[in-house]
């Protein structure tokens, strides 16, 4: 019997002692609000081994009141590697935190402090998705110099030329040209290009080349094609520009070939009137120049001080050839241009980034699955549809895209395909259109773009490839 | 003429805006490095496709390589392991050597006759693993957790075009899962979509191997936001095998052979066992394992 009670007493102490071989590890501290010492009051603290949660069970504990949290577990070490542990506060409306353990952890076998300042997620989850692209300082000079060039091309180009350009007698490579290029011209949205048409329409403007340019007015907005650039990439900003160009000029041909190109009736062959206005091209060229040049550096993603240095020269160049090149009242023309582009488009972009935020997290990934991974018919006709009937106030189809993008994983053949068609066609578009040309142009019109939207998705799908955000990994 | 000069003046500046002023910033979608230099002073070159899920270990590599052959420069090139294959294939790009996870996006290449199969060399097995966000709210547990009303979205790499899919697949079809999985599963284009739609917790649920990219691509990805919930059997699927090839095609054969040479080294070996990808012992010899 004693010999029994011998044996149990040496392996429990065996057992004692083995259990001494494993490491206790206390870690404590406080999760307090950043940017001020409020603790944060409601959530819980977690030890874990990251990626490896099945061989060492994360460990939790709640935050107390105070914002102080205390952890205790045994832990073997020849098991789980103390250095490869972390600590996670997971504080109500607060952005999940995660800290690697201290090195000395296993060192001094002492309590172990981490203490965790949150930020609050109020909205993080929304802005997320565009602080990359949108929602970033470096916007500003990309943008600013862009809405600069758009109203300048805007206020100096005289516009009514290129417009008489779209009438039956001119020649036709001329009025699809001027068709194609007339949104980079006139800076026009997808609202007010149908008054536009509209106008030219009851001129007796060609049949090709007016639908040409109720398409590609708003899709070749500058600022669209740069904001898409910096937005979703160059690549995308790019296929926008040369799809736009094309698909114009083939729908124009095709309603020509269906409904005859040349009208009669209206004013037929009126042109509007030229008016001489606006400085010498050779200044309106370095005022473009300087521009451009600015908007190029703007996009370099450099130190400050080299931004500063590389843009403060052009600045000046660009304030000396407003006072002494330009004169009073072509800047002044110039700069309200640049406003009213700004106030078109900022007021309604702001708010529309949030809305398309919102509705992208809250969206379940089931709604878009079949736009998601595929690159078919049916992805991109669906896309092209659902872009051509919706109406996206200007800029907004490229955040749209980039969420759809990012959030949803959609494939970029749909992607594409959407933005091909959102800035040109809506429902309300269509209703005001058809009182002007009727049902059968009308939906022959939209029909045509939607498959060679479609189609022109399908082609850029299957060269790109998968989307990766540059933020996103 | 004052409108003609002004219109290609537009033309001109918004073709060069978008060449040069909204450069992608992102190395995967990157355009392949130029072809091999061939001139007094130009150092070889040496082209290695390789999955941006390996992303460390291979510029170890890469500098390891460069740095034990001062006269070549080693040209990776990361992207998703299908994409990678698509340029090879669709864009007839040729690089020496090609590294995918799984095998399975190499087996189009060996079926075009562009990889032999004694060319595969296996190296690391992969250990696919059921991950979850971090908040776990949809409370799975289990790969059968999966069929709970909890959990609304599945999301799985494409299976057509990604060993992780593929192996995914099998895995929960093995498991008697995947026909009662269908109205939850979401199709991504590639694997790293499946783990960002699990990160914003938009899917409930998807399968990653746990080294790779969970270890050896860390910067890419938001760990802290999800969660390991356990190893898919593996009887369940594969072999999975991280595999390096040679290219029947590799312009400098050569010099891809020291390569793979390099990479099954003792410093070569230790890379990899560095991000949890501890090689075969027989790595550096084609086995059957490699055969897709």
């Amino acid at each position: 019997m004693r010999k029994v009670f011998c044996v149990a007493c040496i392996l429990g102490l065996a057992l004692v002692l083995q259990a001494d071989d494993s490491q206790r590890l206390v870690v404590r501290g406080t999760v307090t609000r950043s940017g001020g010492s409020r603790p944060v009051t409601d959530g819980t603290v977690e030890l874990r081994w990251p990626g490896h949660e099945d061989a060492f069970a994360p460990v939790t504990t709640p935050i107390r009141e105070d914002g102080s949290y205390f952890l205790e577990v045994g832990t073997d070490p020849t098991a789980v590697p103390t250095r490869e542990l972390t600590v996670t506060a997971m504080g109500r409306a607060c952005e999940l935190l995660e800290k690697p353990l201290p090195a000395t952890a296993a060192a001094d076998g002492g309590p172990i402090q981490v203490d965790f300042a949150a930020k609050s997620s109020t909205l993080n989850g929304i802005l997320d998705i565009f602080h990359c692209c949108i929602l970033t300082w470096g916007i500003l000079t990309v943008m600013l110099p862009a809405f600069l060039l758009g109203a300048a091309i805007t206020a100096f180009v005289p516009s009514q030329a290129v417009l008489n350009l779209l009438g039956p007698q001119a020649p036709r490579w001329k009025a699809y040209g001027a068709a194609v290029g007339s949104g980079m011209v006139l800076s026009l949205c997808s609202c007010n290009v149908v008054p536009l048409f509209a106008g030219i329409w009851r001129r007796g403007a060609g049949t090709g080349p007016a639908f040409a340019f109720l398409y590609s007015g708003p899709a070749v907005n500058l600022v669209a094609i740069i904001f898409t650039c910096q937005v979703i990439g160059l690549p995308f900003g790019l296929y926008r520009t040369l799809a736009v160009a094309v698909i114009a000029v083939v729908t124009g041909v095709l309603m020509a070939r269906l409904f005859g190109e040349a009208r009669t009736g209206g004013a037929a062959g009126a042109s509007l009137p030229l008016m001489s206005f606006g400085p010498s091209a050779r200044v309106t060229g370095m005022l473009l120049a300087l521009l451009l040049y600015l908007l190029v550096v703007g996009s370099f993603r450099t130190a400050p001080v080299w931004r500063v240095s590389l843009t403060a020269p052009a600045g000046l160049g660009l304030v000396a050839l407003a006072v002494w090149g330009l004169g009073r009242a072509n800047t002044v023309a110039w700069l309200k241009e640049a406003w009213h582009l700004v106030l078109l488009v900022v007021p309604v972009l702001l708010p529309a980034v949030l809305v398309i935020g919102l509705i992208a997290l809250y969206t379940p990934l089931t709604v878009t699955r079949w736009m998601s991974g595929n690159n078919g018919v049916l992805a991109n006709l669906g896309a092209a549809t659902f872009g051509s009937l919706m109406y996206f106030p200007i800029l907004t189809e490229v955040a749209f895209g980039k969420a759809l993008l990012k959030v949803m994983g959609i494939s970029v053949g749909p992607a594409v395909a959407l933005i091909l068609t959102a800035p040109g066609l809506s429902l309300p578009g269509m209703i005001i259109i058809h009182k002007e040309v009727g049902w059968t142009r009308m939906l022959t019109y939209v029909a045509i773009v939607t498959v060679l939207a479609t189609v022109a998705g399908m082609f850029f799908g299957s060269q790109w490839g998968s989307y990766l955000c540059s933020c996103a990994f | 003429m004052q409108l003609r000069l002004l219109t290609q003046s537009a033309a001109v500046a918004v073709l060069i805006t978008a060449g040069w002023g909204c450069r992608p910033r992102n190395q995967a979608q990157a355009a392949p490095a130029p072809a091999p230099a061939h001139g007094a002073g130009a150092k070889d070159q040496l082209q290695v496709y390789a999955p941006c899920g390996m992303e460390a270990p291979f510029m170890e590599l890469e500098t390891l390589f460069e740095k034990t052959h001062p006269g070549v420069d080693v040209n990776l090139l990361l992207d998703n392991a299908h994409i990678l294959t698509e340029r090879i294939l669709d864009k007839r790009e040729r690089p020496d050597v090609v590294v995918s996870p799984g095998g399975h996006e190499l087996h189009a290449l060996v079926e075009a006759g562009l990889i032999k199969t004694a060319d595969l060399h296996p190296f690391s097995p992969l250990d696919l693993c059921l991950f979850v966000p971090r908040a776990n709210t949809a409370g799975v547990n289990s790969m059968e957790d999966l069929l709970k009303d909890s959990v609304k979205v599945l999301a799985v790499a494409d299976p057509d075009k990604t060993s992780i899919g593929h192996f995914t697949v099998e895995a929960l079809t093995k498991a008697g899962l995947w026909d009662r999985l269908q109205s939850k599963v979401v199709i991504t284009g590639d694997a790293s979509q499946t783990y960002k739609h699990v990160a914003s917790a938009k899917a409930d649920a998807s399968f990653a191997y746990r080294s790779c990219p969970l270890k050896t691509a860390p910067d890419k990805l938001e760990y802290s936001k999800v969660r390991v919930i356990q190893s898919v059997p593996e009887n369940l699927y594969g072999p999975a095998r991280a595999t390096l090839a040679v290219m029947s095609t590799a312009s400098r054969r050569d010099l891809a052979d020291e390569f793979v040479k390099m990479a099954f080294s003792e410093p070569g070996r230790a890379v990899f066992a560095k991000f949890d990808m501890p090689c075969l012992p027989e790595a550096g010899g084609a086995t059957d394992a490699a055969k897709p």
